[in-house]
């Protein structure tokens, strides 16, 4: 049809097919601020535009219905504030908002998000709160809780208005903490805390300007020409045989250009989990396999020129299966006579896997003497839990595009965690050397764990070795529930000694871990479940230098869909349980909930209790602990939510007016990792500018988190010059050093130390060279006395030389060299944070529905490099988190059909729904990293579950030992009914 | 898949073109059902230039062009606040300044709150050929079966009887696992509609009086059972939560006596 549509006030006469949606024509016109959340039913907003000034999805209406109105995008809204010779008005008010406020992170949203605010502001320049999470509610993000976008839509009203902002830091946070610290966390330093020029302070992210104007970054925004686009065939049974497969019709469909079947490729096995090497797991999947086991399983692929033609040609394909009974019980499938999963030949074993019982990976650690800890208890616990499987629900799908070069390598271009991984990883599958395959990375739309994968990129590989053309293929929504790579649900069963005085004696957890139709990480997810969650609780007295700890797992292999990463990495499953556990035991013996468990925890120079026993399928080396801030963790927190008050106070429980509600207040406490030792390594590289700019290239893997921008404060703390002088590039196999990607908690630890090292490096050729230009001017100064700062080098009575001129005289005057560093960094130790996690919530114990009104989480990651982006991995973690506890679930039928397929039936929070969050950092100094740091991603995630548990146990008695707390395991546990017989993957 | 699409002006055009029977041509309200449109093959009618975006208050009731957008409902003086609750409950910032009154009633299924109060408000829709007055509650169970017409062009409510809703969900913006909403008129009939569950909404009761509401509620939910709640569940819940709709249209009355 023909059309022309005004799109940022200017007129595009177009011809576009009836069917076509405003998403897809605005992106074929180059509108790449318009994102691809693939829900196709509105649900994520992540394609909104703004139509007559409201705003719209665009997936949700055709191209056709748009004419005659006036659509807005943010290409027109601001630009970068310097282009060159021309001058422009710079980034428009509310996009400068969210660059200062932190809240973009991985900015795949962003766009969305401030187009939202734009048509809000138009219409009421002073919002409430409450209607700015009303306006967003429509835009859903999965990195941010929201926290920090409210913010920014507020600040750029007060803006707009005329009317003075405060500068976003610790100090104007500090005058006003009821409200200062919606944005600024609440900080408390270590004692001899020293202010840093760069480190420690608020820089915005150095992504956020070009992901703010919704810049073409991401996978799906670099396009090739004659590209095909990729569909996969998927099995509608949980565990079939292929007994044959009819691609005739679909390879004569006009525009296919290639149907492979598992007959056409090579049988490779391997493993799909992004770890290092050798991998710690099996190897038990194909790119295509004659058995499917799992709902969704891979059966052929399709590349044509349009996604259409590949659907029709998916839906040509004649497939004769042969069904099998399928394992959907974890509890059934290492049962005798349950049917085996992996009866291939290829399979390969990793440390007790066992395909003939559908053991996927089997742990069995005993740390002291357990038996005899339980015999000198006084009280024995025990107790099952269960924890669900959960989806990582990033917005960009999981999308892959690849391309042979000029120089015929295969170039792959994928939204991942783990670029050196997937080149690696790839390479025997596709039958090419590594050095032929050169893996990019550009910006992640999210990902949590579930891009730590090797999931898609060897669809579009094959494809284009089957076709040599550009191959794109991206997940749909659908295809994310059904086949990707979300959290391993387990049973859990602990024991636990306790004396009476709350000395605990021993402590036992069993877990059965379900890793689905294949063993992706099936033995580091269920190893960590025990090596953190059970190591935080040593016991006290003599148990506190010999814990007695028994930790049992075994992962076994289901037909549903396959279990990987997801951030917290099985530790949140095992805080779940025992922080239940903990606090049932407080409450029978009566002790305060606080003081016993303080009581028990690991304190500072302790060994860590799991060190000498497990180590991910490594040998383990014994590592001490240093750092631990739970103490004043606990009592930052306890103040913010008002433990003292609320807790044990019956007055307070009741909510006047309304006797169908309770309200009470939980706790856990958390620890989780810092990389892992002796393994993760990161590297970096930094070359030294004409002008003193330095290029930073890191292999680390920033998904959203910041990343990029805190290894930016640390070089150019290191270097003496502000955060804008340092080029931060982050990964392409070709171009910067190795690392092992984003995961572990590790990049701001090792790929921190990484890039220091680098800069120390350049910081010493620097001042040896400032050395010798001083003496050029008669002054006489060692190098190591000359100190980096404001872009100068300064001799210690104040002389200066300005690092450009080092840099110019370096590269093109005397006794040329380019000023560089490499550098790389793998660690012995896995310092650990800590956390205290609090939540008060609300129950209406007539049906058992909970609300969430408060989280509290204070928490000791060493020193804080940024605190805008580290309060923001908190607050994400625990708007997920709270998913976790509440609403987030994948739930199969007895036939492995799964439940939810799409964001209505899998809910997320939005934001006109979430809680008041807080956060505070408690601040230590590590000693192993040269600026203090530990690790922050992952620990929010673990510990809002277990605090919402106990909350609601404080409300209304109400013992819940399943996540989500559903509503109607409440209800029935109020009123003492057994508990529903639910089928759960 | 759309293979054509036509803009008429008038609701007559639209009727034309909709009875057209060589073309196989569906009305398109926008906003809320793009995603179906995989598989078969038709045209479409966009309605959003013939004028059925009208919300209008006359004879006691609320009378609303199907092509209102919901966002118009919540900033409408009209617009009782419980519905304006409701579909805040129901739908994203995104959906509602796109989806209209037309497109959420034929696409919602039993889990929406707004649907659920316009039942429980006894609501009639028109439709044409022939403006033909249909009851809502007539009209959901045979949604998916047969059609009065072939273009739904109003809803009517009534404007004046007192109504609320309860509802519980996993989160506060999630899904509603179950709805209670009760109408109560200035006559004292009452009228109690149960969503959360199923295809549509349902009436559980409507009577002269309000006694009896939390036996209907459990009763008409005895079977309510899905992989989102136990039929048990639902019914026990359904009852309280009626009692407590009467409760709170009662503490109203007395605030305004």
């Amino acid at each position: 049809m023909n059309i022309i549509l005004n799109i940022n006030q200017q007129e595009y006469p177009l011809i576009v097919p009836a069917n076509e949606t405003l998403l897809r024509t605005l992106r074929k016109l180059g509108f790449f601020s318009i994102k691809k959340g693939r829900c196709e039913k509105g649900e994520c907003g992540a394609c909104t535009v703004l139509i007559d000034g409201q705003p719209v999805n665009s997936c949700s209406i055709l191209s056709v219905q748009a004419e005659g109105h006036l659509i807005e995008t943010v290409e027109a809204l601001g630009e970068h504030p310097k282009q060159g010779w021309k001058e422009t008005q710079g980034l428009h008010v509310i996009q400068q908002a969210f660059v200062e406020t932190g809240a973009i992170q991985c900015g795949y949203c962003t766009p969305a998000m401030v187009l939202t605010a734009k048509a809000l502001l138009g219409k009421e320049p002073s919002p409430t709160e409450t209607q700015v999470r009303k306006a967003l509610s429509g835009v859903l993000c999965r990195c941010t809780g929201y926290q920090k976008p409210v913010q920014a839509v507020l600040r750029a009203a007060a803006i707009l208005r005329g009317e003075e902002v405060p500068m976003i830091d610790e100090a104007a946070a500090a005058k006003s903490p009821s409200d200062g610290h919606s944005v600024f966390p609440k900080m408390k330093h270590v004692e001899d805390h020293i202010p840093f020029d760069t480190v420690g302070h608020a820089e915005p992210k150095v992504d956020a300007v070009k992901l703010v104007q919704g810049k073409p970054a991401f996978t799906a925004d670099f396009a090739k020409r004659d590209m095909l686009f990729a569909k996969v065939l998927r099995s509608p049974h949980a565990h079939a045989e292929i007994k044959h497969i009819d691609t005739s019709k679909a390879k004569t469909l006009p525009g296919v250009a290639a149907v492979l079947t598992w007959e056409d490729i090579p049988r490779v096995v391997y493993s799909t989990a992004g770890q290092s090497h050798p991998i710690p797991g099996p190897l038990d999947t194909f790119s295509l396999d004659h058995k499917v086991r799992f709902v969704g399983d891979r059966v052929a692929l399709v590349a044509a020129k349009t996604p259409e033609i590949a659907q029709a040609a998916l839906n040509m394909i004649d497939v004769e299966y042969e069904v099998l009974l399928p394992v959907i019980d974890s509890t059934k499938a290492m049962e005798a006579g349950a049917p085996i999963i992996h009866d291939e030949e290829e399979y390969v074993n990793f440390d007790k896997s066992d395909a003939s019982k559908n053991l996927a990976a089997k742990i069995r650690i005993d740390i002291g003497d357990v038996e005899k800890g339980f015999t000198e208890a006084d009280h024995i616990f025990e107790e099952e839990f269960e924890v669900p499987k959960q989806h990582q629900a990033y917005i960009e799908p999981h999308i892959a595009m690849t391309y042979w070069d000029e120089n015929d390598r295969l170039v792959i271009t994928t939204s991942t965690q783990v670029p050196f991984h997937v080149r690696r990883q790839l390479a025997p599958v596709l039958g090419l050397p590594i050095k032929r395959i050169r893996v990019i990375k550009p910006r992640v739309g999210g990902a949590f764990g579930g891009k730590q994968e090797v999931l898609i990129e060897d669809v579009a590989a094959h494809l284009t070795i089957a076709t040599g053309r550009p191959v794109i293929y991206e997940m749909s929504l659908e295809e994310e529930f059904l086949a990707a790579r979300p959290r391993h649900p387990m049973r859990i069963r602990l024991k636990t000694g306790v004396k009476d005085d709350g000395t605990i004696t021993a402590n036992e957890m069993y877990c059965l871990s379900d890793t689905g139709a294949y063993g992706c990480h099936a033995l580091t997810v269920a190893g960590n479940t025990g090596h953190k969650a059970m190591a935080l609780y040593v016991g006290d007295g003599p148990y506190r230098e010999h814990p007695n700890i028994r930790f049992y797992a075994d992962a076994v292999y289901t037909n549903t869909v396959p279990s990987g990463a997801f951030r917290g990495y099985g530790v949140p499953q095992g805080f779940w349980a025992i922080e239940r556990q903990l606090e049932k035991i407080a409450r029978t013996l009566n002790l305060d909930p606080l003081e016993f468990r303080l009581k028990n925890t690991l304190r500072p120079n302790e060994l860590h209790p799991f060190s000498t026993a497990w180590s991910e399928g490594r040998e383990p080396q014994p590592e001490t602990i240093h750092t631990v801030g739970l103490e004043e963790c606990v009592r930052q927190g306890r103040q913010a939510i008002g433990w003292d008050e609320k807790y044990g106070n019956k007055d307070w429980h009741n909510v006047p007016g309304s006797t169908h509600l309770k309200r009470g207040v939980g706790v856990a406490l958390l620890m989780q990792g810092t990389a892992i030792p002796h393994l993760d390594m990161g590297g970096a590289s930094i070359k030294m500018n004409d002008d003193a700019s330095f290029n930073l290239l890191v292999g680390a893997t920033d998904l959203g988190t910041g990343s990029d921008t805190v290894l930016g404060q640390m070089a150019a703390e290191t270097l003496g010059v502000p955060l804008e002088d340092i080029i931060v590039y982050s990964s392409d196999t070709d171009m910067t050093p190795f690392d092992k990607g984003a995961y572990a908690s590790s990049t701001t630890y090792i790929s921190g130390a990484a890039t220091t090292k680098a800069a120390q490096i350049v910081a010493y050729r620097i001042r040896r060279r400032a050395a010798r230009l001083f003496a050029q001017k008669g002054i006489e100064v060692k190098a190591a006395e000359i100190l980096l700062k404001d872009r100068n080098a300064l001799t210690p009575s104040g002389e200066s030389i300005s690092l450009k001129e080092i840099a110019l005289d370096a590269l093109h005057m005397s006794d040329q060299e380019q000023i560089m560093g490499v550098a790389s960094h793998v660690s012995p130790v896995s310092p650990p944070p800590f956390a205290a996690q609090f939540a008060e919530v609300t129950v209406d114990i007539d049906s058992g529905m909970v609300t969430v009104d408060k989280l509290v989480m204070a928490v000791d990651s060493g020193i804080i490099i940024n605190p805008l982006t580290a309060s923001g991995q908190v607050e994400g973690g625990m708007a997920q988190a709270l998913g976790y506890a509440v609403c987030e679930e994948m739930v199969v039928d007895e036939e492995g059909q799964p439940r939810e397929k799409d964001f209505v039936d899998y809910h997320i929070f939005r934001a006109n729904e979430m809680p008041e969050m807080q956060t505070i950092f408690v601040e230590t100094q590590e000693p192993s990293h040269p600026f203090g740091v530990k690790s922050v991603a992952e620990i929010p995630m673990d510990g809002v579950a277990p605090a919402v548990g106990n909350a609601v146990l404080d409300a209304c008695g109400a013992s819940l030992t399943k996540i989500p707390i559903l509503p109607e395991d409440v209800w029935r546990a109020l009123n003492h009914l057994p508990k529903q017989n639910e089928v759960r993957s | 898949m759309i293979d054509e699409y036509f803009r008429p002006a008038t609701v007559k055009e639209a009727m034309s073109l909709l009875n057209d029977s060589s073309k196989h041509l569906k009305p398109l309200g926008g906003g809320t059902s793009l995603s179906h449109k995989k598989g078969e093959q038709f045209g479409v009618v966009d309605l959003q230039n013939v004028g059925l975006d009208q919300i209008e208050l006359s004879d006691q009731k609320i009378k609303a062009g199907v092509m209102v957008r919901l966002s118009a409902f919540l900033g409408h003086p009209g617009v009782q606040p419980e519905i304006q609750r409701g579909i805040l409950i129901d739908t994203t910032g995104n959906i509602r300044n796109a989806a209209t009154l037309g497109g959420w009633l034929i696409s919602s299924d039993g889990r929406s709150v707004f649907s659920t109060l316009l039942l429980a408000l006894d609501t009639s829709l028109t439709w044409e050929p022939g403006a033909q007055r249909v009851q809502m509650g007539d009209w959901l169970p045979m949604r998916r079966l047969e059609s009065p017409g072939v273009l739904m062009t109003e809803a009517a409510w009534w404007a004046q009887p007192y109504i609320v809703f309860e509802y519980v969900a996993r989160s506060p913006k999630d899904r509603p696992l179950l709805i209670v909403a009760a109408a109560q008129w200035r006559s004292g009939r009452t009228r109690i509609a149960l969503g959360g569950y199923g295809e549509v909404p349902i009436i559980a009761m409507d009577g002269p009086e309000e006694g009896g509401v939390d036996v209907a509620s459990r009763d008409a939910y005895y079977d309510a059972e899905d992989q989102w709640a136990s039929a048990l569940y639902r019914r026990e819940v359904a009852s309280k939560l009626a009692l407590r709709c009467l409760e709170r249209i009662n503490e109203t009355k007395e605030s305004e006596a």
